[in-house]
């Protein structure tokens, strides 16, 4: 059996501006798959993808799209279709005109372009906004042209730098669902950056997180939230499940240990660790419950009872801020309440 | 609270609009007020020597060659300047041209330098063993009008240079990355890409280029001479005609050459459609 080369694999990477780099970023994305780029603000996420579409020239590493070296190759010939974060519409022409403007690029006839430019307005919903030009349009609406724009050329890899950053809530929940059903519906391979977690949660097959030029973890969002690499990756994704505990060595080797309960063997080193349980496997209560094998009971104390209709929940005195969500009643679940919570060792990931 | 934060701001927008409405009004008076003193002037010297007076001047055939020869070499180097500033300012703006610095500080020194230097500067240049080669290749510039061209081009293409870099650097680059991504070369992204978002600021360019020419006498008088029917342009004639007294005829070129530009300028406005060119 052949086997299939993911549609972009990057292999160790660098680039430099100024005083950032990018340092040794390899990355695969498999063909159709939809790669979610995450971190904050100067992560380098822009910087990685421009330099996948060519807009810049890598110090060291490799590019291969569909299994063809483009290194070097002029963005022209690499057949990405960019949406950068701005959506750059060429402000002197109109809608029709922008989402054309790759296709007479390409050669192609008057009649041909007009109705592969008609089929991209129609199929975003933008058929009405043909005539007009960028500077009287909605932010959604320019979004939409820009994405047309760019699915025109009929792009083997679409690369889109946070699209919906400045949207507000009602467009953003549009656009996800439109993203969505042209992804399944094109079976083009994505990147899109985001630094919001519910965008990259409901979106992303794979989420690649960033920190300092350097790629944190990669995985499937059930991976990565089940099993974060680090505190910064679980607090990035704003993990509800997070426990601070210590590695202690003992006479069975080093075990993680939470306000002073031994819970799981643990190969890391002594010190300050953190554990991440699956929320549906936590049970609360006000006294202590019976000892089971298999079970770790940690006690802890009520920090904020936020029984609000958003998020309703017990919140901890953990200092990443461990939510158990439910409806709890305040006269008797009060802050600073002795609990205990009692989960199965087996499904605590500790790091 | 908020109310009162709304009007204190509503209050500070209308002093800032009434104040610079009063900036405006003095200075466009001023103006005024220079130009009818002109036009004043010249209709005491009309009413005093008669309405032929005028036309006798603006008919004769050595204002009529020096407003040809103005007219022509201004359009010629200020043509010359865009076609250099383009590149020029491409450069400047966006290729990182080793010593950027240094050419940016060159391009800017006629700018710098006194009128009357850039022509004795042109003159000097000609004597040595280059600029008399240059001029035995059959192109004569010093006391001769390809000369009036070549300093005007050399006072006015600084401007025309600023001009079109601003409009450059106000461009958003992601544009052009775009353009790339979408199949453009870079030379086909320049075309269709930077210079219809810099259309305006090259055209601001050659109206400031071609305005700078038609005003300029000092350096023509020292490297092209001011030989009637020859060398002789319109600021010149007005800088002779003063010398000998004859204020009048000064004044009454003068209004013509306001009268063309502000011509010029509307034509200009014009063209653009109605879009903001500087």
């Amino acid at each position: 059996m052949v086997k299939r080369h993911p549609m972009i694999s990057v292999k160790d990477l660098c680039f430099r501006v100024g005083a950032f780099r990018l340092q040794s970023v390899s990355l695969d994305v498999e063909r159709g798959g939809y790669c979610i780029l995450l971190g904050p603000t100067g992560c380098g996420k822009t910087l990685l993808v421009e330099t996948i579409c060519g807009l810049n020239i890598p110090e060291s590493g490799t590019i291969h799209l569909d299994g063809r070296d483009v290194t070097t190759t002029d963005p022209a010939r690499r057949g990405i279709g960019y949406v950068p974060q701005d959506y750059a519409l060429m402000p002197f022409k109109t809608v029709a005109q922008n989402v054309a403007f790759g296709l007479q690029a390409r050669r192609f006839g008057r009649a041909q372009i007009a109705e592969r430019a008609g089929a991209i307005l129609e199929m975003l919903d933008i058929g009405h906004l043909a005539n007009r030009i960028p500077a009287h349009l909605s932010g959604g609406e320019r979004q939409r042209a820009a994405l047309g724009r760019a699915l025109a050329i009929e792009p083997d890899v679409m690369v889109l730098d946070e699209p919906l950053s400045a949207l507000d809530e009602g467009t953003c929940r549009d656009l996800i669902g439109r993203l969505k059903e042209l992804h399944s519906r094109l079976k083009t391979t994505f990147i899109h950056i985001c630094h919001r977690v519910e965008e990259a949660m409901a979106l992303g097959d794979m989420l690649t997180v960033m920190r300092g030029g350097r790629i944190e973890q990669r995985g499937t969002p059930r991976e990565i939230v089940s099993r974060p690499k680090n505190l910064f990756v679980a607090k990035f994704l704003q993990l509800p499940n997070v426990i601070k505990g210590e590695v202690r060595k003992t006479s069975d080797g080093n075990l993680f240990h939470v306000n002073g309960a031994p819970l799981k063997p643990t190969e890391l080193r002594e010190g300050c660790a953190y554990g991440v349980v699956p929320l549906d496997k936590v049970s609360v209560s006000l006294r202590p419950p019976a000892a089971e094998e298999g079970y770790a009971v940690v006690s802890d104390r009520i920090a904020n009872n936020a029984a609000g209709p958003h998020q309703p929940g017990l919140r901890f005195r953990e200092e990443t801020g461990f939510l158990l969500p439910g409806i709890f009643p305040e006269n008797e679940w009060r802050i600073g309440r002795e609990v205990f919570l009692r989960f199965p060792c087996a499904k605590l990931h500790v790091f | 609270m908020r109310q009162r934060r709304q009007q204190g701001r509503s209050a500070g927008a209308l002093s800032v609009g009434a104040g610079s409405a009063v900036v405006l009004f003095v200075y466009g008076g001023f103006i005024a007020l220079l130009l009818g003193a002109n036009c004043a002037y010249l209709a005491a010297e009309v009413s005093e020597a008669g309405g032929s007076y005028l036309v006798e001047i603006l008919r004769s055939a050595d204002i009529r060659h020096a407003a040809w020869l103005t007219l022509w070499t201004s359009l010629v180097s200020s043509v010359l300047a865009v076609l250099v500033a383009v590149p020029c300012a491409y450069a400047l703006s966006r290729v990182n041209v080793p010593g950027r610095a240094i050419f940016d500080m060159l391009v800017d020194t006629p700018i710098i330098l006194p009128r009357i230097v850039v022509g004795v500067t042109l003159l000097v240049f000609f004597q040595t063993a280059l600029g008399r080669g240059i001029q035995g290749w059959g192109v004569q510039f010093v006391f001769a009008p390809a000369g009036i061209v070549l300093a005007q081009f050399l006072c006015v293409s600084p401007y025309a240079i600023r001009t079109v870099k601003s409009a450059l650097d106000a461009v958003d680059t992601r544009l052009e990355d775009v353009a790339r991504t979408l199949g453009w070369s870079p030379g086909q992204v320049f075309l269709r890409v930077t210079l219809p978002m810099i259309r305006n600021g090259i055209v601001a360019g050659a109206v400031i280029a071609w305005a700078l020419a038609m005003g300029l006498y000092g350096p023509l008088m020292v490297f092209a001479g001011t030989t009637r029917q020859m060398t002789e342009v319109l600021p010149t004639t007005i800088y002779l005609e003063l010398s000998i007294g004859q204020i009048g005829t000064a004044l009454a070129i003068s209004m013509m050459m306001v009268g063309c530009a502000m011509l010029a300028l509307l034509l200009f406005k014009k063209l653009a459609g109605g879009r903001s060119i500087w």
